[in-house]
């Protein structure tokens, strides 16, 4: 497959800003609309399922989006099914990890690829197509990266973490287009219930009952309190590295 | 209601060493220590499971995954017992975070990308089982795998999300409190014990990891960070360190006020963040301000001159002595101990 002829979707969510609730594109959608640009230029789709007159879907269209299909869909888990409709073409899906709000909880790209019955990689930094596969980067938690091979067709989720490098243009923003597409709806499309609502106020640390007296509360709050680890002073500076080695090993922080 | 217990203003009372009487609050013998050994929360065998999944690091369990066990013991009611599924090797006990009976998947790790395998475990475990609640720690290998799970599970008819009591549940870091008053059995399930698991061919296949230098990366990201504090007289030889232990160099506030190291590489309250696994800090005093920018590191080790210096009481191992004497020490042994290492290899 010569990389031509690969088509792409990027699957595009309205974020809120966590401070000031300013409607904004999400960082992770971004670095996905990014790398949707890099492997398939013009190819490239760029979905929203939701509300056609979301302000934060102008953000997309500054950021290099010609056009942005809209799928009226009302918020609830109906949304992979109605978009598994209209991307049964599309070789590469693109989404941000998660969505920004409350009601979010990233099951969007694994509901998807279930649909579809497609592969499907997370916490993506990179992509790119070799002969008739699809060799992805994914970021691993403490500076870990790795590498993978997959179809073509898969469904890819971004990391935030992941190179944007799009620049902002006013006159892309209004100059972009907003389209609202009818999904050729299947019969197989209903309604499942939304999630639990989202909890809103602080919710507290949850901990087991404290079941001491309260005696033993006061001795266990004013006890000395064992501040420290080892504290070795004493033998030569090679004693010491010893220490410090063995101590590396002990904990398998070292692999020699 | 009980009332207040009241003692007598002439109870029994012994003087101190300075004179100064003392009530006896409790007879000597009958004063109870906080024991080290906790009751067993399980009396008897358990009617149903509440179950944690969980990856090891290196044979050991971080803060997130140990928070998820005993977010699973804590929800666990009287009659349910606490079963872990460890995708990856494990050495530690796991009874005092309320583990009952635990599943070891040696070959689950999460240095490899098989979450199909994974998938098709734990889905076994959850099938034999019936676990009332699944506990997963929020973060980037068990929440891919959980909302592998509530996917697989929701395609099996089962409404496990649009409940009113969810079962998959994935917690944030810090949701949880992992000291408990009590301790799990801890059974450690043999494997032949275990539900048999097909084998399941990948459709990704993992091409390796890919080596990075720690020194391009960044320090947020590192997992071994040695970092360099006013102490250092020669900030080359942290540098060498840090290259022989695959280490990224950090600083303290001091150190780059002095321009031994640039701004970037500072670590603290003014600076960075660090959730490195091991963070070693070359004469570094410990202010409040660089003990808060180190508070999610999980092994501290100090080399200080002054045993007095606040971050003895972070460092989990304290060596006091010359910085540079020791850093140089510890060069050489580690260089020792690569050529050691490599010598029976190649015979």
């Amino acid at each position: 497959m010569s990389p031509e002829s690969i088509s792409a979707a990027v699957l595009v969510s309205a974020g809120r800003h966590p401070v000031s609730g300013l409607p904004r594109a999400p960082g992770a959608d971004v670095a996905a609309l990014a790398l949707g640009l890099r492997l398939a230029q013009d190819q490239l789709r760029v979905i929203h399922a939701g509300d056609p007159d979301e302000p934060a879907l102008r953000d997309y269209l500054a950021l290099g989006a010609t056009r942005i299909e809209v799928l009226p869909v009302r918020d609830g888990s109906e949304r992979a099914r109605v978009l598994a409709c209209c991307l049964e073409s599309v070789d590469i899906i693109l989404t941000g990890r998660r969505a920004e709000g409350p009601g979010s909880d990233g099951l969007l790209p694994y509901a998807l690829a279930h649909e579809l019955c497609l592969p499907m990689a997370g916490d993506i930094l990179d992509a790119e197509v070799e002969h008739d596969r699809l060799v992805v980067r994914q970021l691993l938690p403490r500076g870990g990266r790795r590498r993978l091979a997959l179809p073509i067709r898969s469904v890819l989720a971004v990391h935030p973490m992941a190179p944007k490098g799009l620049g902002y243009a006013y006159a892309r923003r209004i100059a972009g287009k907003i389209e609202t597409i009818v999904p050729a709806a299947g019969p197989g499309i209903e309604a499942r219930p939304a999630g639990p609502a989202p909890l809103l106020g602080r919710a507290g640390r949850l901990s087991a009952p404290d079941t001491r007296s309260a005696h033993e509360r006061m001795m266990a709050a004013v006890a000395p309190r064992l501040e420290g680890g080892a504290v070795v002073s004493n033998g030569s500076p090679l004693d010491k590295a010893q220490v410090i080695l063995t101590y590396l090993r002990d904990n398998r922080l070292v692999d020699f | 209601m009980s009332s207040p217990r009241r003692y007598s203003p002439r109870r029994q009372a012994t003087s101190g060493p300075s004179g100064v009487l003392r009530i006896v609050l409790k007879k000597r013998g009958a004063r109870r220590t906080p024991s080290e050994t906790k009751p067993v929360r399980l009396q008897a065998d358990p009617k149903g499971w509440l179950m944690a999944v969980v990856h090891t690091d290196r044979g050991l369990l971080d803060e997130h995954a140990r928070e998820a066990i005993a977010a699973a013991a804590i929800l666990a009611s009287s009659g349910e017992g606490v079963l872990v599924a460890v995708l990856g090797e494990l050495v530690e006990d796991l009874a005092p975070l309320g583990a009952d009976l635990v599943a070891v998947f040696p070959a689950l790790e999460a240095s490899r990308f098989q979450p199909e395998q994974a998938l098709a475990a734990v889905r076994a475990l959850v099938k034999t089982y019936t676990p009332r609640r699944v506990v997963l720690p929020e973060r980037a290998a068990e929440g891919d795998l959980g909302r592998r799970l509530v996917i697989a599970e929701a395609a099996e008819g089962e409404p496990s999300f649009g409940c009113d009591e969810a079962r998959y549940l994935l917690l944030g870091a810090g949701a949880a409190d992992p000291r408990l008053p009590f301790s799990g059995r801890g059974e450690v399930s043999s494997a032949a014990a275990l539900p048999f698991v097909p084998e399941v061919s990948e459709v990704c296949r993992d091409l390796g990891r890919e080596p990075l230098d720690p020194a391009t990366l960044a320090l947020e990201e590192a997992d071994f960070i040695v970092s360099a504090g006013g102490g250092v007289a020669d900030v080359s030889t942290v540098e060498a360190l840090a290259r022989t232990l695959g280490a990224a160099v950090g600083a303290s506030r001091v150190a780059v006020d002095e321009g031994k190291l640039p701004r970037e590489r500072q670590i603290g309250a003014t600076g960075k963040t660090v959730t490195a696994s091991a963070y070693v800090a070359v004469g570094i005093s410990g202010a409040v301000q660089h003990l808060e920018g180190i508070k999610e590191c999980r092994h501290v080790i100090a080399i200080n001159r002054d045993a007095g210096a606040p971050i003895v009481k972070r460092a989990d191992l304290s060596i006091i002595g010359d910085a540079e004497e020791v850093m140089r020490a510890l060069l050489r042994r580690v260089a020792d101990a690569k050529a050691q290492r490599e010598t029976p290899e190649q015979g």
